[in-house]
């Protein structure tokens, strides 16, 4: 059986590296995406960005497959995340959360952060509900 | 408010693991092989029909490009490699800047709501 979370229970840090072409290329192709501010470094530069920027949905994904991973069998049912800066290419961001309450349906609430230390570039929210019973109910 | 849809959506089994490898994959959501990640629906949104739809609603075109403001995806319901379902979008306009907001329902054939997306957008030129 599968402990409850409690409030203050944190995720360990995992680095999120964006330096490399081929990851971001891959999640592109994989999503369909053909905004060209992630893939094409002078529509970039000309929209005011440094250079290429990483898709949101690719670190929100890479935060979902954090938060998973890290609560097992749990079920992640709800992610919301909050792009306050955006993250460029060659940027490495740290992911990191902790479990802040507790509903009453037995569903915890992550708060999590990535980017650089004391500078989030992305505030997120997880929630994360008990595992499900065998039958799926 | 503008609604769009809805489109017909659906992912087939390598597309799911093309997407699950790009993110990391969720190998602890609650789901298995034959259910989506989380977050796929936002391939649905931002697919190039999808977009396109949105684009023309907002009257941009291809010198406007969207970048996200922030996006929520909640999941009420396990959502399945190969089933169709049916997303519709409603599309707020709100502000003076192009940035707008949009909330999309995925129903299954029975008209259960499976999962729901949120997301606010901005428009910068290209």
């Amino acid at each position: 059986m599968t402990a409850p979370l409690a409030i203050g229970d944190g995720m360990p840090p995992r680095d999120l590296c964006f330096d490399q072409r081929d990851t971001i290329s891959a999640y592109l192709r994989a999503a369909g995406d053909d905004n060209p501010l992630h893939s094409d470094s002078a529509t970039a530069r000309r929209a005011g960005f440094a250079d290429v920027i990483v898709p949101g949905m690719l670190i929100m994904g890479q935060i979902a497959s954090a938060v998973a991973a890290w609560s097992g069998p749990r079920v992640l049912c709800d992610l919301t995340a909050r792009f306050v800066e955006p993250v460029v290419f060659g940027a490495t961001v740290t992911v990191a959360g902790r479990v802040v309450a507790l509903r009453a349906d037995g569903a915890a609430i992550m708060r999590i952060t990535a980017g650089p230390p004391r500078r989030p570039h992305v505030l997120a929210e997880a929630v994360i509900a008990p595992p499900l019973a065998p039958n799926g109910g | 408010m503008i609604h769009l849809g809805p489109f017909a959506v659906s992912a087939s089994a390598a597309q799911a693991a093309a997407f699950g490898q790009a993110i990391g994959a969720e190998s602890g959501s609650g789901a298995g092989a034959e259910n989506l990640p989380l977050t796929y629906p936002v391939v649905w949104l931002l697919g190039p029909d999808c977009r396109a739809a949105l684009m023309a609603a907002l009257g941009g075109g291809a010198a406007q490009l969207p970048v996200h403001l922030d996006q929520r995806v909640q999941r009420h319901a396990p959502l399945r490699v190969g089933k169709t379902y049916a997303m519709a979008l409603d599309v707020t306009p709100y502000d003076e800047r192009g940035a707008f907001a949009v909330a999309a329902e995925i129903r299954d054939d029975q008209g259960q709501v499976m999962a729901q997306l949120s997301a606010r957008l901005a428009l910068v030129a290209a």
